[in-house]
């Protein structure tokens, strides 16, 4: 990702990621986490604030830090660190609400030229169908594979 | 804490935290699991591929038909 991101932490799995997002609000920690699903090689990403102190974790927050593509593209590159460790891995995610989802299908359309160098990604359409990922279609998640996984000739 | 340098500008350094391990085996945003679950039963594209991948008798025709 050539946009400014965030130095994050993680776990020697690489299947949580922590970084602070800076902004006129403060600093805020977020965390990035990879969850298996019920389905094999799949795996769930979601992210949210994580409160130290309380050790808590909110995916609904509103931090208004003015940093959302940092904190997007951030994200994004532990998807790079996570697919680099487990290159069979399928990642799933949606946003907490409508308007988030949306704003992640932003942050791929803008970036689509770089993921597309290395991944084939799908949005889960209206119809509950997978479909190859379509600029300016709305979706209630997305679901990428390394391109090697697919398709699977 | 260790530094992992890794080569491509996609990853920047990775700083492994060990204070992250205790979420290891915890579900941190369980809504948001659920909802892949649910997504993930009622479509059919990751098993159904694993199905006619694992399935040796599978026509290669018809594994152009999924990824489509």
């Amino acid at each position: 990702m050539k946009q400014a991101k965030y130095v994050y932490r993680s776990e020697e799995q690489l299947r949580l990621y922590k970084f602070t997002s800076e902004g006129p609000k403060g600093s805020v920690q977020k965390i990035v986490e990879y969850k298996e699903t019920s389905a094999k090689n799949v795996y769930n990403l979601a992210f949210g604030d994580y409160d130290e102190i309380t050790q808590s974790f909110d995916d609904m927050s509103i931090t208004d830090n003015g940093d959302c593509s940092k904190v997007l593209a951030t994200v994004a590159s532990t998807v790079f660190a996570f697919v680099r460790k487990y290159p069979e891995a399928w990642v799933t995610a949606s946003g907490s609400t409508s308007g988030r989802t949306r704003l992640y299908r932003i942050g791929i359309t803008n970036n689509l030229a770089e993921i597309s160098e290395e991944f084939v990604i799908f949005g889960y359409n209206s119809q509950r169908e997978w479909e190859q990922f379509v600029v300016d279609k709305d979706y209630q998640a997305f679901l990428l594979t390394k391109k090697g996984n697919w398709p699977p000739l | 804490m260790k530094a992992k340098e890794l080569s491509d500008s996609k990853v920047p350094t990775i700083i492994f935290d060990t204070k992250l391990n205790k979420f290891r085996d915890k579900v941190l945003f369980p809504e948001k699991l659920e909802k892949a679950n649910k997504i993930l039963a009622e479509s059919d594209l990751p098993d159904l591929y694993y199905k006619l991948l694992n399935d040796t008798n599978t026509p290669k025709k018809e594994l152009e038909t999924v990824k489509k």
